[in-house]
């Protein structure tokens, strides 16, 4: 079958790299994870033919097969920027290229009826503005096909507020974090009340009772610090002009950064023991795994923040056993909010 | 897609060229429709899809034999490459960034051990330690209660829920309809017997839920809420408060999504309003300030802060 239908045009050259990349998969594909050498691949694909040949006019055999051997190298990369694994092995004139199977399907692919439905649900329940619906449409597609042919009941409506400026931020801080492009940006800090400037390597995001965080390396505070997307001002810039690899991501880059317990902002140096109700107790144990512990009827959490700590026990209708310091505190603030609801206003 | 994360290049060219392998011969299809089933404009999948039908070898073997006539894709022939392309496709880190995510977000609306299968599967077609987007909430999801609402609404089975409304628990009989979740919180939409109503259930109120083996009859013309509006906190709650924060700490209160912005005073003070439906939530709510919060109206529940402050401070002082 060739491809000479109404063929429009001429590709441009990102197509051109796409179509080149998609040749290299399809043509190792299809040869069940034998290796072919670099004269096979060119000999049998034109557009890597086209490549030689054109270094060959230049320069020679030896330049052409060299820069061949480097558009294999970045295709071979490009490939393995969307997960599928090209194997090559040998050096120079020996190159060898492979794509067996499971390096361009998992192992494990079968999806039973109702992760299938879970999944293409999934995507269902969030139409409205996620940041990520293109590539979930492309997981799903890639998985299961494409969605449209699964007819299937909704089992969940998830619904957002329509907030423009995080999802575009989120996208950005998303390509910042695949290339690991430092960024700049202007910052509200809302405990300081002022707007700065601030430089981050950004390592992970987050999304915390519907709140977007980004978390990274602070350039000019030289610590780890988690930012609100919401509180960033304006547009979100790189730093450099490096197309990518500013920083190196740091070892634990996976889930390590979920915004902390209030009260245990700085490391927790007390520890309070707090007299609440047995459902408080289990929802807040819920809502703060491995902060929040039992002791006997009591919730038990190590603090630092004193304040945030008072105010968390009101919150909850709870009443502090020890110690006394944050006893005193919470009988202040019951003494502050009885005087100011003391007399109608 | 406007304003949202872009996939990696060549990642769209490698969704389609497994479309049009899967793609039966004879069968067409409209770009438009394409573009929406793949999260992009009808431009870039013209483009993709051009890159697509690009591919060939020496021998003119091809992934498919397809076109682009007039808006819409038709597969005339199978290629020779087609088998390999028809295998479902690795996942590129976004991708896998994406699915992980989108299983988090939906993870009270299913079955616990579905999900965690699901999981694995897409960890396993990425292939390699993907950062995932860090998901998390107020409240855990509570399997027992999130599996128990999965059996009831699959097989058409009545729940009976434990509920708090106001200071008292209910004992509830609900037959489950949808699950809709608003800015990280968990509602069920259930059509209940004990108010003979449709109702809203916050997830993590419900205190526990039993799976009886009485069968209910699906109601279609039950009314969901699944909408932002519907679920708005501000629709939701039956009454409003006026709440002023002291300048210590008014600027926080912009970005709490249940308070509205009334008016901001010239020392730096502003009053909010709440919305509520139980006093008692409301209360707490005002006192977690320490008095740097204060009920203006209604007097109502000005009152049930000043009685529970002063309840409290008895109840310190007695043991002190």
């Amino acid at each position: 079958m060739h491809n000479a239908y109404g063929r429009g045009g001429i590709l441009n050259r990102n197509q051109t790299a796409a179509a080149r990349q998609l040749s290299l998969a399809a043509y190792l594909l299809y040869d069940g994870g034998n290796f072919r050498d670099e004269a096979s691949i060119r000999r049998n694909l034109p557009l890597y033919g086209s490549v030689y040949e054109a270094s060959l006019e230049k320069g020679g055999g030896e330049l052409a097969s060299d820069a061949l051997r480097k558009q294999l190298a970045r295709d071979v990369d490009a490939l393995a920027g969307v997960g599928i694994r090209v194997v090559a092995e040998g050096a120079s004139e020996g190159r060898r290229y492979s794509l067996p199977a499971e390096g361009f399907s998992p192992a494990e692919v079968e999806l039973s009826v109702e992760e299938r439905s879970v999944f293409a649900g999934a995507l269902r329940a969030l139409r409205r503005d996620f940041p990520y619906a293109g590539p979930l449409r492309l997981a799903i597609a890639n998985m299961i096909g494409a969605v449209s042919t699964e007819a299937d009941e909704a089992f969940a409506a998830i619904a957002t507020r329509h907030d423009e400026n995080v999802a575009r931020r989120v996208a950005v801080l998303e390509r910042a974090i695949s290339r690991r492009k430092r960024v700049r940006f202007d910052y509200f800090s809302i405990s300081r009340d002022e707007t700065s400037t601030r430089e981050v390597e950004p390592h992970s995001l987050s999304l915390v009772d519907g709140v977007w965080y980004v978390s990274g390396w602070d350039t000019n505070r030289e610590a780890v610090r988690q930012f609100r997307m919401s509180r960033v001002r304006g547009l979100i810039k790189n730093a450099t002009r490096k197309e990518r690899g500013d920083f190196e991501p740091p070892e634990d880059s996976s889930r390590h950064s979920e915004p902390r317990a209030p009260w245990q902002l700085e490391e927790p140096e007390k520890t309070a023991h707090i007299k609440v109700s047995e459902e408080t107790l289990d929802a807040a144990m819920h809502a703060y795994p491995g902060v929040v512990e039992k002791d006997g009827d009591d919730l038990v959490t190590g603090y630092s923040g004193e304040r945030q700590l008072a105010g968390w026990t009101l919150s909850l209708g709870g009443e502090v056993v020890s110690p006394d310091s944050l006893k005193g505190r919470v009988i202040e603030g019951l003494e502050k909010i009885a005087e100011a609801h003391r007399d109608t206003v | 897609m406007t304003g949202g994360v872009s996939p990696e290049p060549l990642a769209l060219e490698v969704a389609l060229a497994h479309y049009v392998a899967s793609m039966p011969e004879g069968k067409d299809v409209s770009l438009s429709d394409l573009a929406f089933e793949f999260g992009c404009s009808a431009r870039d999948v013209e483009g993709a899809l051009e890159s697509v039908i690009e591919v060939e070898d020496r021998d003119l073997t091809t992934i498919s034999g397809v076109t682009i006539e007039n808006g819409r894709l038709v597969k005339h022939l199978s290629g020779g490459y087609e088998k390999g392309f028809r295998r479902p496709v690795r996942l590129s880190p976004v991708q896998g960034r994406a699915a992980l995510l989108a299983l988090d977000l939906v993870s009270r609306a299913a079955d616990p051990g579905i999900l965690e299968s699901l999981r694995k599967k897409v960890r396993d077609a990425v292939g390699e330690e993907v950062p995932e987007v860090a998901y998390g909430g107020r409240g855990e999801p509570d399997a027992a209660v999130s599996e128990a609402i999965d059996r009831a609404r699959n097989e058409n089975r009545v729940l009976e829920i434990r509920y708090p409304s106001g200071e008292e628990v209910n004992v509830r009989r609900i037959e489950p309809a949808l699950m809709s979740n608003i800015e990280g919180v968990w509602y069920l939409n259930a059509f209940c017997r004990y108010a003979d109503g449709a109702r809203l259930f916050r997830l993590d109120r419900i205190l526990s839920a039993k799976l009886l083996e009485e069968r209910f009859e699906h109601r279609p013309d039950m009314e969901m809420k699944t909408r932002f509006e519907d679920i708005d906190p501000r629709r939701y709650a039956a009454k409003r408060a006026v709440i002023r924060f002291s300048p210590a700490i008014a600027r926080w209160m912009e970005e709490r999504p249940e308070l509205d912005l009334r008016e901001e005073h010239p020392d730096g003070s502003a009053d909010y309003i709440l919305h509520y439906t139980d006093e008692s939530w409301a209360a707490k709510r005002v006192m977690q300030y320490l008095g740097e919060a204060a009920v203006i109206e209604p007097e109502e529940l000005r009152g049930e802060v000043r009685r529970r402050a002063a309840e409290m401070l008895s109840a310190y002082r007695g043991r002190a």
